[in-house]
């Protein structure tokens, strides 16, 4: 099973291998080379020694760490250092690269209700950006990342058809000149 | 599967203001439950008392396994009919596990008006076979009633699905081999003494059970026959003499302990299989719906926050995401059960209907059952979408939908409007259980549009019949047909009606389907075989 994961800053694959309780641990291609020798797969023991309370063999020497997991991030103490560790996705690693639009397009015909900004302004994601109705439910837009806004297309009470440009961020490249 | 992210901040003030609205609700709603299930005169009480009986509830009590849970259905049924003095319809129902089995329980609640039927209480006995034989589930009567409530009587007799039709399906779930034990803990007078008797095994408690076709009085003014009640008809005589029942029992306490060994002789049933994993608790609290529901009813939320706070793990793997993005569709486990997942997030177009048809197909092929999450304004309306042919995208997801083998599970957690109500599962449907959240909202239009409809219908009829009006009375009306149109449009309402099984609390939506689920998976059921078109 490979995996792709965060500890700290930096990302790391990992495939793991599972012997009945054991897995076997192998990292790929970096230099960093405190625990697992580089190209070298070591086999590694988890034991659960209560709660939160693992220690982990390696090479016939054990180690105690501290681990408590929620969802896909671990914290962990461990040879006296915390870490803090994702899991990545692998979907949404993919998905990241592809990108995001700088504009919301309506998806149906409708009327605008509320127009929170001005072209210029600074907003961060979530702030909500403007309020349509169509087909009788209101739908807030809400800032997709942080930035600028570009333009806002309708006022309040305009009826806008369906694809038409609601509102547009400043492309984020040309933003810091 | 993936986990899916939340992006719903729960210190918003959004989030808060919504808490606070629907915890209010949430609140009336419990009351609302609270009253329906135990607040009764004390004269009833003390009645039954006097008899020596105990109340339903109490009676399930013994029935059912220790700790176990007790998925009761309709609670509120009746709640806003005959001035709110039948509460639950005077009937208790629901599915709990007796001896390790899954059993329908339908029982006379005698604290009102002595069990006796109103039209509303026959209806909802006969949902409750109906769900019996849907699901295959093994009945335990607990038969308490006067009878019918003779001021109505028109509404109760003949119909369809009145009286008669709860001896009938008695007689059909006996064909479907579906086991029926009666513990008769009242007189059973005239067709009431058919419940008992068309039961597999029937158990009478000596001194206030009685089955009889005629009742003392009856009989003393038809023949002038003078007989008491245990001579006509009582425990010793119809398990004794008749052979009408089968258990004379001392106590009700007695009998239903009897009842529980013999539901322990049933057959177990080999339940349908299905792709199965050990359940796991959602990463979000299902709690935090709450929050995630609007506390206007009009605006706009994404169902991924919901789903994420009903199935197992939080996990879930959404089919075709960018392809009609108004429907959401994709696997997930609810209890450890697989299911595919369809929830609205916005109007319906031709895209999104075809998008769950495909889907649904591939459901039913794959035995995966399916979950409906309602909240739907309807179908886009308008030249460019009737021209792409949304009318007959929408029939095909009709079509498809009416037609599955899998079992399928509706919860209204919003909006249920017009044309959307069909093609997500309505109760017309027959999804095997229907369950709606108490801010909920059902009819065939929205509010303000139906009242101007229904307002200018008004107007214009006044103003041929020569009056005018000023512009307040004009409101007035206005105001008159909105109120109204609103109260029939309600979570009450429906639930009064019997549209749905009943309210639910948002957070118990995935114990609730956990349970329908697994009481569904009683009945197997046929596969019909062709490939799945993608549309």
């Amino acid at each position: 099973m490979k995996r792709e994961i965060k500890l700290g800053d930096a990302f790391y694959t990992v495939t793991a291998h599972r012997h009945g309780d054991d897995y076997t641990a192998h990292r790929h291609g970096d230099d960093y080379t405190t625990i697992i020798n580089d190209g070298e797969a070591l086999r590694a023991r988890l034991e659960h020694i209560g709660d939160e309370d693992y220690q982990v063999v390696i090479n016939g020497q054990s180690t105690p760490v501290k681990l408590i997991s929620h969802g896909e991030q671990a914290f962990i103490h461990a040879f006296g250092r915390n870490f803090e560790l994702d899991v990545i996705d692998p979907v949404d690693r993919a998905a990241e690269q592809s990108g995001s639009s700088n504009a919301v397009k309506a998806p149906m015909p409708g009327i605008m209700i509320e127009v929170n900004v001005k072209p210029g302004q600074q907003v961060s994601a979530g702030e909500p950006l403007l309020s349509i109705e169509s087909m009788k439910i209101m739908t807030v837009i809400k800032a997709w990342r942080d930035g600028v806004i570009d333009s806002v297309n309708y006022a309040e009470g305009d009826a806008f058809d369906k694809n038409a440009v609601l509102v547009a961020m400043v492309e984020e490249e040309s933003e810091g000149e | 599967m993936r986990r899916i992210k939340s992006s719903v901040e729960v210190n918003s003030a959004d989030f808060l203001a919504n808490q606070a609205r629907n915890r209010e609700l949430l609140a009336e709603f419990r009351l609302r439950q609270d009253d329906a299930r135990h607040k009764r005169a004390d004269r009833d009480l003390e009645r039954l008392k006097k008899q020596k009986k105990l109340t339903p509830r109490e009676r399930i009590e013994l029935l059912l396994d220790p700790g176990t849970p007790f998925m009761e259905i309709s609670s509120l049924r009746a709640c806003e009919d005959y001035d709110g003095q039948v509460p639950g319809a005077g009937v208790v129902g629901g599915i709990g596990i007796v001896n390790g089995r899954e059993v329908l329980v339908h029982a006379s609640d005698s604290t009102v008006k002595a069990g006796a039927w109103y039209p509303k209480s026959v209806a909802k006995s006969v949902r409750l076979q109906e769900i019996a034989r849907e699901n295959h589930l093994p009945v335990v009567h607990l038969v308490d009633s006067a009878g019918a409530f003779l001021p109505m009587q028109s509404e109760i007799f003949p119909g369809h699905k009145m009286g008669g039709h709860l001896f009938y399906q008695q007689c059909k779930l006996s064909a479907a081999g579906i086991s029926q034990v009666a513990v008769v803990l009242g007189h059973c007078t005239a067709g009431g003494a058919y419940v008992p008797t068309l039961c597999d095994y029937s158990i009478m408690v000596r001194g206030t059970g009685g089955v009889f076709l005629g009742g003392p009085p009856l009989v003393k003014a038809a023949t002038g026959e003078d007989v008491s009640a245990e001579e006509l008809g009582g425990a010793d005589v119809q398990c004794g003499i008749s052979g009408t029942a089968d258990y004379a029992v001392d106590s009700e306490q007695e009998g239903i302990a009897l009842a529980r060994e013999l539901v322990g002789t049933f057959k177990r049933t080999i339940k349908a299989d299905v792709d199965k994993r050990d359940p796991e608790e959602p990463f979000y609290d299902p709690k935090e719906l709450y929050g995630v529901i609007p506390k206007d009813t009009n605006t706009q939320f994404d169902m991924r926050e919901v789903i994420a706070r009903i199935v197992d793990g939080s996990r879930f793997h959404e089919y075709k995401p960018d392809y009609g993005t108004t429907l959401i569709c994709g696997y997930a486990f609810i209890h450890g059960y697989k299911v595919g997942i369809i929830g609205n997030n916005g109007v319906l177009f031709s895209d999104s209907a075809q998008k769950a048809t495909n889907f649904m197909e591939l459901c039913n092929r794959d035995r995966v059952p399916l979950v409906f999450l309602q909240n739907i304004t309807g179908f886009m309306i308008g030249k460019e979408y009737e021209h792409e042919g949304i009318t007959k995208h929408g029939a095909k997801m009709v079509m498809t939908q009416s037609n599955l083998d899998v079992p399928k599970f509706t919860v209204i957690v919003n909006g249920s409007y017009g044309a959307g109500n069909y093609a997500m599962s309505g109760r017309a449907y027959e999804p095997r259980f229907l369950f709606m959240w108490p801010q909920s909202k059902i009819s065939v239009m929205g509010v303000e549009q139906a009242a101007k409809t229904l307002t200018q219908i008004k107007l214009a009829s006044l103003k041929k019949q020569g009056k005018t009006l000023t512009d307040e009375e004009a409101q007035a009306i206005r105001d008159d047909i909105a109120h109204d149109y609103e109260h029939k449009s309600s979570a009450y309402y429906s639930t009064s009606e019997g549209w749905d099984d009943g309210i639910i609390d948002p957070a118990d939506t995935r114990n609730v389907l956990g349970m329908a689920i697994s009481a569904a998976l009683n009945k197997d059921w046929e596969q019909s075989s062709h490939g799945v078109l993608r549309i």
